[in-house]
């Protein structure tokens, strides 16, 4: 470029750029998707195979239903399903979609704009989103659709809704017990290590002597993990019901009645006997003692800590089903086994596993028929879907190609083959099973009950949605915040929170 | 001059034609240009109209509502409650103005950028003459989605697995790295983050200050004796004020609308200093279920923004050489 250069653009070369600029993107925005309309060669050319667009287009005459879901991981498997419904009812073809946590509030607007899909999961509009006392009207009332199912149901589907929400119901189905959380871990490297908690860890001191061991171990030159016990963190995830009433389970004050009591105002959440304070105190105790990662709320869920385990570069981690199947995906011979969450410490004698809330008002695995489609024409065709896709012989096939255990008593039952299922949770309270001594902890969990009663738009006991929760853990695990100063925090929460 | 008294050069633009009568000659050559200039302008006006004004027009009402949400179905008139809460509302000065704060610093910082990539890649080009193979280098940043960089960086800055981090400890030594999701990591990395991808932005602004320099006073300059500094500090830089200060407007602007790379850093969860307005914007509205409150806010936060955006536009028609 020559500093001398004097030649200017004048301003009208400027506005015709920008003008046949803006003209030439919103014609390039406006057309069709190649996809849809396959461009013929100009000329003739060798046989090459037919690409099939990933969307055709519905016949004349046909019903095309949307359907759509917050689970991209088992985008095919569902799919799958879907097409047995085509399959049985031809001339009705299902557009399925699915998208991840960061596409939930794109689909937000898309919804708030007019779009109204015939089916979807209730997660499909963000992880946190409940069909609580302000959003069930988006929902169609499904007592007024003659779902024949409730019968079969291991929770009260039929009434949990009316009797939590005080409004008619249900406004979704959830055929799923929820995610059970479980200690997991490499089997091979802890056997190697002499480190496999199985026979050896009985109560909650093992637990934290083997935490204690590995962690040691870990930190060898030969180990080749980087961590022990891998954490990180996820909003909604961590600091969540899945951790928070998982594991005061351990404790004899730290039991459901005692989680419900903080719940329904009985006790507050900052006494000196609140089952919460069990949660903080442990993770506190590993941070302090390097059981855990150094700033581990700075941890990614699937990329730093999900994918080290996946490549062993750690042996722990307390975790759903999912990484199970994850770390199979990339090592299909990974030994993993698990373990129940919270042997029992001193004075508790049964050592319980929680089993989170089935999903009265809302999770990925429920789904709903958006208000709107009682007025659409298709809209038999519409509760025939859902009910199908409700309805025993699907659930149990959704149930083996997911591997989430269902709700509902099926006959036959499903041959369930996911790894944690196999491993730990159908072992428990199982006859002659691995964990037949655990018990299971099936109750209805305190801020499920008090669903109605929480304020619109409030930070809820752990402010997860916001977030803001993340630095408040950072707080305490560095020392900058005292465990009963957060426990008061999740009281005036509380207060600010529930009516 | 002033607006309705047009030079011949002027009425040749867009400014010009509408400075011009408004009831030009049906027919007449101007008439013809009018209608030229409103075609070339049409597509971005519907544009505009169409997804920023019309959206605005119709989320306007909700800032008077209790919506909760999108999907909020008990919507209720509240006046003017919302505006009020950000002076009352202990809770959300405690959100509020923490963010605020971050956000002010990471402007700072960030404004500094602009000139360190900016004005110092301009400059480069300016004298130096770099062409073609520079620019690719300079301009590709700006090609790349906002959450691409933020991952590239925490793929550089990643604690345990961070490019840079492995290279301290290997090569220097060095054992505590730097992590880009602590909140000390993202207050520096951040603006360089930022600055490196706007670079091409803002040097196309200052180049275009620098060529738009007459050069005979620069010739003058040197023909004085005066060094490459004095030239810079007393005839390049007074006569870029006009590009500083579309280049303030920008970063100021732009500074607050950051928002995909923090998504990148963490944001939403335990990155605390990544949590910018423009985060608490969005996490009112998708995530914490207080929609009419942060559209409330934002427009708080902007509508003084669009005032200090004006103000210096103003002050760079007086201090235009």
């Amino acid at each position: 470029m020559s500093k001398n250069a004097s030649q200017q653009i004048s301003r009208r070369k400027i506005l015709k750029l920008m003008g046949l600029g803006t003209l030439g993107v919103g014609l390039a925005a406006c057309a069709a998707p190649a996809t849809q309309q396959p461009v013929a060669p100009t000329a003739p050319q060798a046989p090459q195979e037919e690409i099939k667009p990933t969307e055709a287009p519905a016949a004349p005459g046909q019903v095309t239903l949307d359907v759509v879901m917050d689970t991209p991981e088992y985008q095919n498997q569902h799919r799958q399903i879907f097409d047995i419904f085509e399959q049985e009812n031809p001339g009705v073809k299902i557009n399925f979609t699915t998208h991840s946590e960061d596409g939930q509030p794109a689909y937000v607007a898309k919804v708030a704009g007019g779009y109204i899909p015939a089916m979807e999961s209730v997660w499909a509009s963000g992880n946190s989103f409940k069909l609580n006392k302000d959003t069930f009207k988006n929902a169609i009332d499904l007592s007024t659709i003659d779902y024949p199912y409730y019968d079969l149901f291991t929770y009260p589907l039929k009434t949990a809704w009316v009797d939590i929400y005080s409004e008619s119901g249900p406004r979704c189905i959830d055929p799923f017990n929820g995610p059970v959380m479980t200690w997991m871990f490499h089997e091979d490297l802890l056997d190697k290590a002499g480190l496999n908690p199985i026979g050896k860890v009985k109560t909650w001191d093992d637990l934290k002597m083997w935490l204690d061991e590995g962690s040691k171990w870990a930190k060898t030159p030969d180990s080749g993990v980087q961590f022990f016990w891998d954490q990180a963190w996820l909003n909604p995830w961590f600091g969540w019901h899945l951790h928070y009433d998982t594991i005061p389970l351990a404790f004899p004050d730290g039991q459901r009645e005692n989680q419900i009591a903080c719940w329904k105002g009985e006790k507050p959440f900052n006494a000196e006997d609140s089952p919460y304070r069990h949660t903080i105190m442990f993770y506190k105790e590993a941070y302090d003692k390097g059981w855990l990662p150094e700033n581990f709320w700075t941890r990614g869920w699937e990329n730093d800590m999900e994918a080290s385990f996946a490549a062993k570069k750690s042996a722990v981690m307390l975790h759903g089903p999912w990484p199970w199947d994850k770390t199979l995906a990339i090592d299909p011979n990974a030994k993993q086994a698990g373990m129940p969450a919270t042997p029992p410490a001193a004075g508790q004698t049964q050592w319980m596993q929680l089993q989170p809330d089935p999903g009265v008002d809302g999770s990925s695995m429920a789904t709903m028929i958006r208000t709107g489609n009682e007025t659409k024409p298709e809209y038999d065709m519409i509760k025939k879907l859902f009910i199908w896709w409700n309805s025993p012989d699907i659930v149990r096939l959704r149930a083996e190609a997911i591997g989430f255990v269902p709700a509902m008593k099926l006959d036959p039952p499903a041959e369930l083959t996911g790894p944690q299922l196999v491993n730990t949770v159908l072992e428990i309270e199982k006859p002659g099973g691995k964990w037949e001594n655990v018990k299971w902890e099936r109750s209805i969990s305190g801020e499920l009950q008090m669903g109605a009663k929480r304020k619109g738009g409030s930070p809820g006991v752990f402010d997860v949605e916001s977030g803001n929760i993340a630095k408040i853990w950072a707080d305490v695990m560095t020392g900058k915040m005292t465990i009963q100063e957060y426990l008061d925090i999740l009281q005036k929460n509380y207060e600010a929170s529930y009516t | 001059m002033s607006f309705m008294q047009v030079s011949p050069q002027e009425g040749q633009g867009l400014k010009g034609s509408m400075a011009r009568t408004l009831k030009p000659h049906i027919g007449s050559l101007e008439g013809q240009r009018i209608r030229q200039d409103w075609m070339l302008l049409a597509p971005q006006l519907i544009l505009f109209i169409g997804l920023t004004l019309v959206p605005f027009i119709v989320a306007f009402p909700v800032l008077f509502t209790d919506r909760l949400s999108f999907q909020d179905t008990g919507v209720d008139y509240i006046g003017s409650a919302n505006f009020f809460r950000l002076f009352n509302d202990p809770n959300v000065q405690a959100e509020y103005f923490p963010a605020l704060w971050r956000t002010i610093r990471f402007v700072a910082l960030n404004y500094v950028m602009v000139f360190v990539f900016g004005l110092t890649l301009a400059l480069l080009i300016y004298e130096v003459g770099f062409t073609g193979w520079f620019f690719t280098i300079v301009y590709l940043p700006m090609m790349l989605s906002g959450l691409a960089t933020g991952y590239i960086a925490e793929m550089l800055f990643s604690r345990s697995t961070g490019t840079v981090n492995l290279m301290l400890r290997e090569w220097f030594g060095i054992a505590s790295p730097i992590d880009i999701k602590l909140p000390e990591g993202t207050t520096v990395l951040l603006p360089i983050l930022i600055g490196w991808r706007y670079a091409g932005f803002n040097v196309a602004i200052f180049l275009a200050g620098l060529l738009a320099i007459p050069t005979d006073t620069i010739e003058a300059a040197r023909v004085d004796g005066a060094s490459y500094w004095q030239r810079l500090w007393k005839v390049y830089f007074p006569q870029m004020i006009p590009s500083f200060i579309i280049a303030t407007i920008f970063c100021l602007i732009g500074s607050f609308g950051v928002f995909d790379e923090l998504i990148a850093l963490n944001a939403l969860s335990s990155n605390t200093e990544a949590k910018l307005l423009s985060v608490m914007f969005f996490t009112y509205a998708f995530q914490s279920q207080r929609l009419a409150l942060g559209l409330v806010l934002t427009l708080q936060t902007f509508l003084p923004l669009v005032m200090i955006a004006l103000l210096l536009q103003r002050l760079q028609r007086r201090l235009q050489y």
